[in-house]
């Protein structure tokens, strides 16, 4: 099955197995290397992409529901000035997530935040649980996330300054 | 950007994707194996295939590398299809008919499991006061199965080139990889190069499996001329322990004497087989004081997968039922389990030299600070008062609240018997601009950001700036990275080149190279030891708190409070971290969760120093006690004694006899 | 990709008539909805059954969302997390609380409605919360000549050995939820239906109450490798029966709902047989605390 989509903003073309699920074709038929292998059952949240700016667990999302697609990997994201602010947000608390989730942690901070200015702890360890990566503990999480939000409002308010 | 390569990034074109065929009985053999039509494009590699040796050899035990006919465990290896790509090959096996005789029984020679897998030792005579005692007390823990969690896969690559065979893979045993691939595929060792890829969390592995893979990686290489890639999801195991201890009460209630049977489950290989041994030696003998003490310790063979290194080599499962079974002694004797042990702690006078040492000053520290903490004293006796009322845990009446604890020491490392030589080897060169290089005899270790800081912090220099580099010279084969015995080892090498250059430094004009190597030969475990079974010892003591949830039968963990002395910590927010990510994993296994990653309200760790030695990993400590204190609360919490672990709502069912 | 292995074709109707005129066709084809349980548990890649896939995500119809006075009326492809977002000021909060107890977000977001009631061998969340709400779906026939239409109520769509009843070429294309005013709604999911069915069981309960006065009872339980199971007779039991109720009483209809799973299956297990019965006492209890603090 030919596949079109867009890849951190560049047009691809995929000749692939149409039921392959988006983590093994990104992984195994492309450049990207973010994607951590895991689990492929939906459960370790290691291996999340944001498909039209929206989080999704690629080993869920089969080749053929992407055509057309525009799809961000954590390649994509680090590029861009959204992920500075959770960059900032671990470096202020002196706390990084292992390189295992490092990835899916910082695109899964990157949709809570998008979505909602001030997300309540609960919130945050509602979102982040389908991550099972247990790295960093929950009370930091949630600080870390705080910070990044706290980072992203100034620079939204910067911008209609 | 903080990610890592893994083996499926391992890619080149023309390259052969591998899949195992793996046996779907436990015992019997194989009368025939029926392949599909296959194109040229495919290579199938079966045990008559194998261009050298089909063995996989791990110190004297020697495993077949796919089975033959035999077959020793359900899911040991059949074959090997290589082909085009993963999901033509995932097809291909599906259309291998393999036909099986089972064998109705699995009677392994006695002989042979026994040889050498055995091992008894006692000191004062136990035996005869156990007989004569009037109080004896038993009871038997049980540490079931249990699998590795789902990880980064671990698999191998192998690259046919000029220079020989080039192996990709992450791997806690480099040397062993190359071995392996040298004596199956019949190619002389320094044709074997092998390229280490970071494995990271591992439980166990990355320990055999990347021998394995890289080894019928390398047959397909050299018989196709292609790159070959294996990857393949298949878990570790840990081994299952039934240790049953028989203590001899005093006039005061209080032990004196003890007995220990321990039978080690490692499934049809057992592999590390005497090293386990040591290490369940050191973990059985217990904290407390005993006139007499004998243990006899056996490994046996079942037909299921070979289990050896699981977060450890068994040491956390045996000090587990040492610390349960000093807590169901205090309860046997109706005292709180923090003064029985304050009470029955000793300095290990009597026991043989080669034994664990006992420090009861700093057991007596870790354990106080551990009650205070978690005001431990408080809410035993309040869940004692509601045990007594001896209601049964119901959706409306009461509440079944339950706290445990538990102390004792940890190793580090391997036991001074283990029979590899050890070779380590470190330089340190400091160059203008603050540039500091460090190049090691280790492949790659996780520790590689705590020898960066170590070092950052004695030359003053950025840890982000310093490089790590592996000598292939100096790298010498000691056996497995596991249990941070090399990391230990290096960072004490690599502290010692840094003092060395900080004093050389003003001095001596730039650039400044400081050399450290050690060397130590193994010792047989059948000679004489005079010197500790372990080096490395830390200390801890652990408390626990959980109540039951009423409908769910499952238990809510409250609060875990650790205080653990494991000498100087180079970095203790990120050991604090690993602590509460391995107290967290734990006991979401321990707990049986079914909904996943546990959520505990609190997770308190502190540290103390009591010697000012070298960081010493308290990982196998940890999780030891963990495992103790969690069966201690639940048995104070259904108020009936659990001596299993894990133990989930299943569990907790059937101690409620509904 | 290797010449020598076929992929499974994927059509993709734009209409409903489209979809059930392909499904007449290539009655062999898997359909696909949000695809959560088919890529996560049902349909390990690559796939050995090569079966062709009917991808509902582009019928628009299906993706519908519309309400009168008397009910809300869905398309059975809106993701679980649309469905939750645009009704939730309006959904039951038996209905609400089932869908987000179904997962995280991320998850919620690709499943759907239709998916989660029509798994082949589970009974989830939003069929049980559908049971007890006395909700209907709509099938349409593929198979017979003029494609047919009919409404059945939710307990339908599934046959006596809780197998999903769905005839071949039928597909479940709508959801009705009537309005309906309740005092007390519960749901609950105790355990996990997707990694350890055996142990888990999800819970729903919709009640009325009028001056202390218990008017009407709806209880559903779902063991989710068996069945869902509602007991009228129970439910008739407590029905007219005045608040607070006794420990006496609760834990009498306690051992009555015991005897009524017991006899149910022999395949539920003792674990969830326990469950089933504290949670329910406590639902009872729940409902006391409620009307004596009212």
């Amino acid at each position: 099955m030919k596949i079109s989509c867009l890849l951190n903003s560049k047009p691809v073309d995929f000749t692939t197995y149409s039921d392959k699920p988006l983590n093994l074709l990104l992984s195994e038929e492309s450049e990207v290397t973010s994607i951590t292998p895991g689990c492929s059952k939906g459960r370790c949240g290691n291996c999340i992409v944001l498909i039209d700016e929206k989080p999704r667990l690629s080993c869920l999302v089969p080749a053929f529901q992407i055509s057309g697609k525009s799809i961000q990997t954590f390649e994509g994201f680090a590029k861009s000035k959204w992920f500075t602010d959770i960059r900032r947000a671990y470096e202020k608390h002196a706390m990084h997530p292992c390189p295992y989730c490092y990835a899916a942690k910082s695109l899964l901070i990157h949709s809570i935040i998008s979505d909602n200015t001030d997300p309540s702890p609960e919130e945050i360890l509602q979102a982040m649980k389908i991550n099972s990566c247990t790295c960093i503990s929950e009370d930091h999480l949630v600080e870390i996330v705080k910070t990044a939000s706290m980072f992203r409002r100034r620079r939204r308010r910067v911008r209609r300054s | 950007m903080n990610t890592v390569t893994y083996i499926t990034a391992m890619q080149r074109p023309k390259m052969l994707y591998g899949y195992i065929l793996r046996s779907t009985i436990a015992h019997g053999t194989i009368t025939d194996i029926v392949l599909p039509d296959l194109s040229k494009d495919f290579l199938v590699i079966t045990a008559g295939d194998i261009p050298g040796s089909n063995a996989l050899r791990v110190f004297d035990e020697i495993v077949p590398l796919l089975s033959g006919e035999q077959i020793s465990y359900r899911d040991q290896p059949i074959l090997a299809v290589f082909g085009p790509d993963k999901e033509s090959v995932t097809l291909a096996v599906s259309r291998i008919a393999v036909s099986y005789e089972a064998s109705e029984s699995f009677d392994p020679d006695p002989e042979e499991t026994n040889t050498g897998r055995q091992r008894h030792i006692s000191w004062g005579g136990p035996q005869e006061i156990l007989q004569q005692a009037e109080d004896v007390v038993e009871y038997t823990y049980m540490t079931g199965s249990q699998r590795s969690p789902v990880g980064p896969p671990v698999g191998a690559f192998a690259e046919p080139t000029d220079a020989g065979m080039e192996i990709t893979t992450s791997s806690m045993w480099p040397f062993h990889v190359r071995s392996t691939v040298s004596e199956v595929c019949g190619l002389p060792k320094r044709k074997v190069i092998i390229h280490q890829l970071p494995y990271t969390p591992t439980v166990g592995e990355h320990l055999i499996y990347p021998s394995i893979y890289a080894a019928l990686a390398a047959a397909a290489a050299s018989a196709t001329g292609r790159p070959s890639r294996i990857i393949d999801p298949y878990p570790a195991f840990r081994p299952e322990l039934i240790i049953t201890r028989r203590t001899a009460l005093n006039a005061e209630h209080l032990p004196s004497a003890e007995s220990v049977d321990v039978q080690i489950n490692q499934g049809a290989f057992p592999l590390f087989a005497d090293e386990i041994i040591e290490h369940v030696i050191a973990g059985i003998t217990p904290s407390y004081g005993l006139d007499a003490f004998e243990a006899t310790i056996h490994t046996v063979k079942t037909p299921a997968a070979p289990r050896s290194y699981y977060q450890g080599l068994c040491f956390p499962l045996a000090l587990f039922s040492s610390e349960a079974h000093a807590s169901n002694l205090a309860l046997y004797s109706n005292m709180n389990p923090v003064n029985w042990r304050l009470r029955t702690l000793e300095d290990a006078v009597k026991r043989p030299a080669h034994v664990l040492r006992l420090r009861s000053v700093i057991m007596k520290d870790l354990l106080e600070q551990t009650v205070k903490r978690s005001d431990f004293s408080r809410k035993y006796a309040v869940y004692e008062m509601q045990k007594r009322r001896n209601r049964l845990i119901s959706t409306f009446t009461g509440y079944s609240r339950g706290i445990g604890i538990a102390s004792g020491r940890g190793i580090n490392g391997f036991s001074t018997h283990f029979a590899c030589e050890r070779n380590y080897a470190v330089s340190v060169r400091l160059d203008v601009n603050d540039q500091v290089t460090i190049t090691t005899s280790i492949m790659y270790s996780p520790a590689e950001v705590l020898w960066r800081t170590a070092a950052g912090t004695l030359l003053g220099v950025n840890p982000a700036q310093i490089q790590i580099r592996t000598s292939q010279n100096e790298s010498a084969n000691s056996g497995p990275d596991v249990l941070h015995r090399d990391s230990t080892i290096i960072s004490v090498l690599i502290t010692r080149c840094c003092e060395s250059i900080k004093s050389q430094r003003f001095k001596e004009p730039l650039p400044i190279t400081v050399k450290r190597s050690l060397k130590r030969a193994g010792v047989s475990a059948q000679e004489p030891v005079k010197r500790p079974l372990f080096h490395y010892v830390s200390w801890g003591a652990l408390a626990l708190e959980l109540e039951i949830d009423p409908v769910l039968l499952r238990p809510v963990i409250y609060g875990v409070w650790c205080t653990l002395s494991c000498g100087s910590l180079f970095d203790e927010q990120a050991m604090t971290n690993t602590i509460c990510s391995v107290i967290q994993d734990e006991l979401t296994v321990l707990t049986r969760s079914e909904t996943g990653s546990i959520t505990i309200d609190a997770i308190d760790i502190a540290f103390t120093v009591h010697e000012e030695t070298l960081s010493v990993n308290p990982i196998p400590n940890v999780l030891g006690l963990l495992q103790a204190a969690y069966t201690s609360a639940l048995t104070q919490a259904m108020n009936r004694s659990f001596t299993s672990i894990p133990s989930g709502p299943q569990e907790i069912f059937e101690a409620i006899g509904e | 990709m290797y010449e020598g292995v076929r992929a499974p074709a994927v059509f993709t109707p734009a209409t409903i008539n489209e979809a059930l005129d392909i499904y007449q066709r290539y009655p062999r084809s898997v359909l696909w909805a949000g695809g959560t349980t088919l890529m996560g548990q049902l349909r390990p890649y690559p796939s050995h059954d090569n079966l062709d896939i009917l991808y509902l995500g582009n019928v628009k119809e299906l993706h519908r969302i519309s309400r009168n006075e008397r009910y809300l009326e869905m398309g059975s492809m809106v993701p679980i997390q649309r469905f939750l977002a645009v009704g939730q000021h309006i959904l039951h909060p038996v209905l609400s609380d089932a869908c987000r107890q179904l997962g995280p977000e991320i998850i919620r977001s690709q499943s759907t409605v239709g998916g989660n009631l029509c798994h082949p061998s589970q009974r989830l969340n939003i069929g049980t919360a559908l049971m007890v709400l006395e909700s209907q779906v709509e099938i349409r026939d593929s198979q017979s000549a003029k494609a047919s239409t009919r409404w059945v109520p939710v307990n339908r769509l599934y046959k006596r050995d809780g197998s999903l009843g769905l005839i071949h070429g039928e597909i479940v294309t709508r959801i009705r939820v009537f309005f309906e005013e309740a005092n007390f709604q519960l749901f609950r999911s105790l355990g996990n239906p997707f990694y350890h069915p055996e142990l888990a069981v999800l819970f729903a309960v919709f009640a009325k109450y009028e001056k202390s006065t218990i008017s009407e009872f709806r209880f559903a339980l779902s063991f989710p490798m068996i069945d869902i199971i509602r007991s009228k007779d129970l439910e008739t039991a407590i029905t007219s029966k005045d608040l607070p109720l006794s420990s006496k009483e609760i834990s009498h209809l306690s051992t009555e709902l015991y005897e009524v799973i017991r006899a149910y299956s022999t395949k539920i297990s003792s674990v969830q047989k326990t469950r089933a019965c504290r949670a329910f006492e406590q639902a009872l209890q729940d409902l006391n605390a409620q009307v004596l603090m009212s």
